[in-house]
């Protein structure tokens, strides 16, 4: 099955597109998008309908239909303020 | 593994600069934290919105959670906010503003993603704020120089409804002008309607220097209704011991672009009597001195000792057409891909006749043609005008175009209104080098190096796409990945995305020849435009 994965932040953002089968799991689909876009798979994560999917769930698991849009999203954006 | 980015200013917009200042200042004893939206034009990163969400604070850090980005996420993909994410921002209570280390490493995790991403910080306690981008090398801070970010207040409702970098000033930036709201327009307009009446009413109140005089006139102002190309005639009875001349004195009020007045010159010529009418004095303006808005005029009349009589001041509604107050109109044409163009054009005083519509001088730049309608009437529509632009059309940056309206009364006159039409000429280029390599089993082959040259203008709402066919035909002893090297803007606008096409050879892989086409395409505005490049070889020796 056919899905797109989007990282949306820049001002030009990537759009990935990917075969994958339902046993999949996210976390093998995340190693291959993290290659693709060029990040640290360790500081992000695969997002669905607005939530952090669990990455040792499989795509049919996750409940993602076909050609359905994930996000590859930092896990966190943390601010601090001690020097 | 990012190029060094040119693109350094920043435009926010005022609105979101005080949301995010106001949310800082409310809170003044724990952190903010939340994404700052927009996109990008030319070399400025141009910041349009800010979201947050659920967040863990206190007075030394704030974390955004991964559900609340999610949710954010989720909102740019289905469209519910516009643009993406450019940046980030959060406040500290104390310490004022500056990147602590946690904050470099918050900003290099998003840099991975573009290196155009900025960090906004505040100080909560005073409302100051500077933008930071951080170098992955040094794991320092790169702060913005404040003379690159521009805060601006932008047009209550942007014009343009969709998402595009024409909207935006390009950088370096010098303060363009604020659109004028169209009710900015609408108030203007009336203003300027009340002080003509007043003028009409106070010149209608003046009478000349004479006294007691038997000078008299009688005059009816002419019936209309009038427009431009026509005559006007101008009777009036005068009596009088004396009587030495009758003049008419006129002038024509216009409209400027801009919507403001132009009041012409007094025009004085004498009225001379009919032969056949006694006391009957005439005067026709010719039609090549007639235009809209008004003829303003009034008819005095002379005796030998120096005794003068004035009629009321007249105001003749004349009907004239123009394009309607804004004169420019930017518009993006897509290589290929056709487009339209509504300009509306305005009938001023009733007037209803078709009018020409016209390339004029300068016109469209090489490979692009305008379409223009067949005779309009103005009042009752929009004109359309379909511009093309051909695969080989000169990519041009904001070039001005001249399309005229043109109503022909008869004869030579010809009644002309020019109005600019900016247009940008875009596309995307795409190259690959080499097209052959040749690589021994047990090797990775050298990368084919993707090179897309997207130019100014040029609108891809869903990004681009690559596919790639051939692939299939690998055997299973050869795998590819496709890696995005290099990102980059120049100041004219143009971006280049460089990806690198590697094929990994395992040692037991037969010795073939395998052919590829790269098409890369993006959906824009009336179509989607692809580039191709086939005959992509791969030989393994």
């Amino acid at each position: 099955m056919k899905l797109f994965v989007q990282a949306p932040i820049g001002p030009q953002t990537g759009l990935a597109e990917i075969d994958v089968i339902p046993d999949h799991t996210i976390g093998e689909i995340k190693q291959q998008v993290c290659t693709s876009f060029g990040v640290d798979p360790a500081t992000v994560a695969l997002m669905y309908g607005g939530i952090i999917l669990d990455e040792s769930g499989t795509v049919s698991k996750a409940g993602i239909p076909e050609n359905g849009q994930l996000a590859l999203m930092p896990y966190n954006i943390i601010g601090g303020s001690a020097r | 593994m990012f190029g060094v980015s040119s693109v350094s200013y920043i435009a926010i917009s005022g609105q979101v600069m005080e949301k995010v200042v106001k949310e800082a200042r409310e809170r003044p004893d724990e952190q903010v934290v939340g994404v700052l939206l927009g996109g990008q034009s030319g070399g400025t990163i141009v910041i349009e919105d800010a979201a947050t969400g659920a967040a863990e604070s206190n007075s030394t850090h704030a974390t955004l959670t991964g559900d609340s980005i999610a949710k954010i996420a989720d909102d740019i993909i289905n469209k519910r906010i516009r643009g993406s994410i450019v940046g980030w921002y959060h406040s500290h209570v104390r310490g004022g503003v500056f990147m602590s280390e946690t904050d470099v490493e918050t900003q290099l995790k998003l840099q991975q993603f573009s290196p155009l991403v900025t960090a906004m910080v505040v100080d909560s306690q005073t409302g100051k704020s500077g933008f930071f981008r951080a170098d992955s090398k040094t794991k320092g801070a790169i702060p913005i120089p404040p003379q690159n970010v521009r805060s601006e207040v932008a047009a209550p409702t942007p014009v343009t409804p969709s998402f595009g970098q024409a909207m935006y000033p390009q950088a370096p930036p010098p303060t363009p002008p604020m659109p004028v709201s169209t009710r900015t327009i609408l108030v203007a307009v009336l203003l300027i309607t009340l002080a003509v009446t007043g003028g009409i009413i106070a010149l209608a109140y003046y009478r000349g220097p004479g006294t007691a005089t038997t000078l008299a006139i009688t005059h009816t102002p002419p019936k209309g209704p009038f427009r431009i190309g026509n005559t006007i005639t101008f009777d009036a009875n005068v009596t009088g011991v004396d009587l030495k001349n009758v003049t008419l004195a006129y002038r024509i009020i216009g409209r400027e672009p801009t919507g403001g007045l132009i009041v012409g010159d007094l025009i004085k010529v004498p009225m001379l009597l009919k032969a056949a009418e006694k006391d009957t004095y005439s005067y026709t303006i010719p039609s090549s001195e007639i235009s809209g808005l008004y003829v303003n005029y009034y008819i005095s009349a002379f005796d030998g000792s120096n005794n003068a009589v004035r009629s009321d001041v007249y105001n003749l509604e004349v009907g004239d057409f123009d394009w309607a107050l804004d004169r420019t109109d930017e518009q993006i044409v897509t290589r290929t891909i056709a487009g339209e163009v509504r300009l509306d054009l305005l009938p001023i005083n009733g007037f209803n006749l078709p009018v020409t519509i016209r390339v004029g001088s300068p016109g469209p730049p090489a490979g692009v043609s305008i379409r223009t309608p067949s005779p309009v009437v103005p009042g009752q529509e929009q004109v359309v005008l379909r511009i093309t632009a051909t695969g080989d059309a000169e990519i041009a940056r904001r070039y001005d175009v001249t399309i005229e309206a043109v109503y022909s009364p008869g004869g030579a006159v010809q009644f002309i209104r020019p109005i600019t039409l900016v247009l940008t000429v875009t596309d995307f280029g795409f190259d690959i080098q080499p097209r052959y390599n040749e690589v021994k089993p047990d090797h990775e082959a050298p990368p084919y190096s993707l090179t897309v040259t997207v130019h100014d203008g040029f609108r891809a709402p869903n990004a681009f796409k690559v596919s790639i066919t051939g692939l299939e035909k690998l055997e299973d002893k050869i795998s590819w990945r496709l890696v995005l090297v290099e990102y980059k803007i120049d100041d004219q606008g143009t971006a280049k995305f460089n990806y690198n096409l590697v094929f990994k050879v395992e040692s037991a892989a037969k010795k073939d020849l395998y052919l590829f086409t790269v098409k890369i395409s993006a959906a824009t505005t009336g179509g989607t435009i692809s580039h191709d490049i086939s005959s992509i070889q791969l030989k393994i020796i």
